[in-house]
């Protein structure tokens, strides 16, 4: 290793350096991130009552879609998370339900909340597939949870929607 | 008035205290009030409750998962259903926020403890292949249910005291409304008053403002108002590129109309004067203000003077006439002076004074009629200014003296009375000055009441010494002015004066001139009978000179007729003027009024007057004026124990001669 190779490795990490700097100040630390080359999964995920019929939704169509992560604080657990997964709008628009003017989503409990379409218009709500660098068990509330973007729209931070994170996503209903 | 203040002060004060602790009570009750409700509201909120009650709804799915297993420890799907209820409630009381409820229970934490337990002991025994153990799953049911009762108790409990703090919270809502509302009345009340306070304070001080600013007899504007707005009025003429008329108006003789008619009619007079200077305020365009007495302003903007001139001649002639007021037929005259911004002042004050000056000149030539102020005439009002304070000095420093020109009874040739003469030694000057110089210009001012005042004074007290030499009588004439005749207290002072210096009444001559009569009042008149009846004698001074009323000279109530001069002089110059102090004195005769000729310079003229008849002379040619020691001097020479002096009319002209 001569001496004009070191100084240019030095360069190098500079450079490298000041890229990340950059995206540092670009991307604020809780964004939507883009995804790529994400690990694929399959499964059942859940299923989609429409036009008065019933379509099973696989992880692995999920996985098709773009990927994002979000950071986020939850109103439910403690302490920040990351999730990654797929926005809820990309999977009503392939489930061809983003016209709809809400959708009822059920957990396995029992558990349903509506979901008005401003929340996956005007919001990256993430449907998530993986939190902390794993798929979601059913342990982990999964296969699929709702996840919205708290700490970077903080108008989302209150009693309504907190209620709207549903986990344990069962079944997805088309309200028109 | 420093009490007054204190008072107002202390008052404020206590308006200022009562309002603080108004406040103090109304922020104290509704601040404990709200406490009150804050205290009440249950600590344990909706979602904590919706928290526990999942709690239960997990823990009762679990029991029931357990128990469905025990029915049929075989199934396959029984086992499902358990290893799903045991996710749920794993995700509910290990992966869930607990916070809040773990703050508000204090047994959560021993029954979390207990569920997560189970759920591990579900979860081995799922794991494994062989059939689930019935003493387990026995031992399972009973401390699910245990578990269950103890949340259940706990959701129950929480929810009672929940319950009696929302009441409470409702009940003390209530209240803090009641009192809410009450306090929104008060301040309400309050606020309404203090609008109202605040819409009088206005109106109040709009009407101090109109009262300050406007006359209320004519309701015309004021000199106050003036004075406030003499600034604009110079602004808006310049910004126009206008003149601005300044006329000042002064009523003629309206102090006599006042005390004949009374002031209602002095009153009803200047509001007529009103109307008719507000008459020529179109469009604003001018202003009448009443400076005060019977002196009025009027300001008017034009694009010339010669419109002033214009407008000044009609206001003149509007302004005189005869009025009826309240029955009595007054007559109306206004005397005007005028100048004009920017040629004779760049302030009101000074157009005021100018105009001043114009009125001034406007009385002195005459009255009703209007002068323009001119720098001509400023000079003039220099000289007389300068006059009027050497008089003041002169009087001060007591320079007037009294000469006397004796009277002769023309058929005796006795000293029968003299005429008390002014003379002013001018210490300035050293000089003598005659009266014509000095007397126009008091007469003009205050000054001529003072004088006349100092006359009378020095005549009584001079003649009332001549007394015991003339047992037959003696009477001393004295001037006075149509000034002194106005002052209705006249009559008083003399009578006063007459005690003092003991001169008897009989023995003064008060010397008026036509014009007192020509005016016509029934002040003077009254006047003038009221001293006849005190015994003062009345003459009429300077007959025949200006206009004579003859026809008048019946009903003036005066004494004698004392025929002025210029007739002797021009005895020989005029061929029927013997035929004319003839008459006069055959008219006197037939009114039973005493005469007297002034101005006799010769013998012939004193011979003409013994063959008319006329009672008494007086004249250079008898004597020249003389002082008051001279005369004392004169008397005992001429007086009633000489008969040679009074027998002899040649003696008498000797006399003179040597004089």
């Amino acid at each position: 290793m001569t001496n004009c190779q070191t100084h240019a490795s030095y360069r190098l990490i500079f450079l490298f350096a000041a890229a990340l700097a950059l995206i540092a100040t670009i991307v604020p630390a809780g964004a939507v991130e883009r995804l790529q080359d994400q690990p694929v999964t399959s499964g059942r995920a859940f299923s989609v009552v429409r036009d008065a019929g019933k379509i099973e939704v696989d992880l692995a169509e999920l996985s098709t879609l773009p990927r994002y992560r979000l950071l986020t604080d939850s109103p439910w657990e403690e302490g920040r998370q990351e999730f990654e997964g797929v926005l809820l709008r990309d999977v009503l628009d392939m489930l061809k339900m983003s016209d709809a003017s809400a959708v009822i989503i059920h957990a396995v409990d029992n558990y349903s909340q509506r979901i008005p379409r401003e929340d996956w218009q005007d919001y990256p709500t993430l449907l998530a597939l993986r939190a902390d660098g794993a798929f979601l068990g059913r342990r982990e509330q999964g296969p699929t949870r709702l996840v919205y973007p708290v700490l970077d729209h903080p108008e989302l931070d209150n009693p309504v929607h907190k209620n709207r994170w549903v986990w344990l996503i069962e079944t997805v209903e088309r309200v028109d | 008035m420093i009490k007054l203040i204190s008072r107002a002060r202390a008052r404020e004060t206590l308006a200022v205290l009562v309002a603080v602790s108004l406040s103090a009570v109304i922020i104290t009750t509704i601040y404990s009030n709200i406490r009150s409700v804050e205290e009440a509201l249950p600590r344990f909120g909706f979602l904590s409750f919706r928290e526990l009650h999942a709690h239960i709804r997990d823990v009762d799915r679990l029991r029931d998962m357990v128990l469905l297993v025990r029915a049929d420890p075989g199934s396959a799907e029984g086992r499902a259903f358990l290893s799903e209820a045991a996710d749920l409630a794993y995700i509910r009381f290990a992966k869930v926020d607990r916070s809040r409820i773990t703050a508000e229970l204090e047994v959560y934490a021993g029954l979390r403890d207990r569920v997560l337990t189970i759920v591990r002991t579900i979860d081995d025994m799922l794991s494994g292949t062989n059939t689930p153990d019935q003493t387990v799953l026995r031992a399972l049911t009973a401390e699910l249910e245990e578990v269950e009762i103890e949340l259940n108790r706990q959701y129950y409990s929480v929810g009672e005291e929940s319950n009696e703090g929302l009441y409470a919270a409702q009940r003390a809502l209530g209240t803090l409304n009641a009192q809410v509302l009450a306090i929104l009345l008060i301040l309400s009340t309050l606020l309404i008053g203090v609008a109202l306070l605040l819409v009088q304070r206005q109106r109040a001080a709009k009407n101090l403002r109109r009262l300050a600013w406007h006359d209320s007899v004519t309701d015309l504007k004021n000199r106050a108002w003036l004075m406030e707005k003499s600034g604009k009025f110079i602004l808006d003429a310049k910004a126009a590129n206008k003149y601005l008329g300044m006329y000042l108006i002064d009523l003629d003789h309206f102090k006599q109309v006042n005390d004949t008619f009374g002031h209602h009619v002095g009153d009803r007079m200047l509001q007529v004067v009103s109307e008719r200077l507000k008459a020529h305020n179109l469009h604003r365009s001018a202003a009448a203000v009443r400076l005060g007495g019977d002196e009025f302003a009027f300001v008017k903007a034009a694009d010339s003077p010669e419109e002033f001139v214009e407008l000044g001649e009609t206001l003149c002639r509007e302004l005189s006439g005869y009025l009826e007021l309240d029955g009595h037929p007054v007559r109306l005259a206004a005397s005007i002076g005028l100048s004009w911004y920017p040629d004779h002042g760049q302030d009101i004050s000074l157009l005021l004074k100018r105009a001043d000056l114009a009125l001034y000149a406007a009385k002195a030539d005459g009255r009703q009629r209007m002068v323009t102020y001119s720098s001509a005439l400023k000079a003039h009002s220099d000289t007389r200014l300068e006059m009027e304070e050497r008089i003041r000095k002169g009087l001060e420093n007591d320079e007037f003296s009294l000469v006397w020109q004796p009277q002769l009874s023309v058929s005796t040739g006795r000293l029968t009375g003299a005429e008390a003469l002014l003379r002013w030694n001018d210490r300035q000057s050293a000089s003598t000055i005659q009266p014509p110089e000095f007397l126009p210009v008091a007469r003009k001012s205050d000054l001529i009441v003072e004088i006349d005042r100092m006359v009378l004074r020095k005549a009584c007290q001079q003649a009332a010494g001549w007394m015991p030499h003339f047992p037959d009588g003696f009477s001393i004439s004295v001037n006075i002015s149509d000034r002194q005749l106005e002052d209705q207290n006249l009559c008083a002072q003399l009578a006063g004066l007459l005690k003092e210096t003991g001169l008897p009444a009989k023995a003064l001559e008060l010397d008026v001139t036509q014009h007192v009569f020509a005016q016509g009042t029934e002040t003077v008149e009254t006047t003038l009978a009221q001293i006849r009846r005190l015994g003062v004698s009345i003459a009429l001074d300077d007959f025949g000179t200006g206009h004579t009323d003859l026809a008048g000279v019946a009903e003036m109530a005066i004494d004698r007729i004392k025929i002025d001069s210029t007739f002797l002089s021009k005895l020989r110059e005029l061929p029927r003027g013997h035929r004319m102090v003839n008459s006069i004195l055959s008219m006197c005769e037939a009114l039973e009024l005493k005469t007297l000729a002034k101005g006799v310079e010769c013998a012939d003229q004193l011979d003409f007057l013994a063959e008319t008849n006329c009672i008494s002379a007086q004249g250079f040619y008898i004597s020249q004026p003389m002082s008051a020691s001279v005369f004392s001097n004169y008397i005992l020479r001429h007086g009633p124990g000489h008969e040679a002096a009074s027998s002899d009319n040649r003696n008498v002209r000797l006399h003179s001669g040597s004089q």
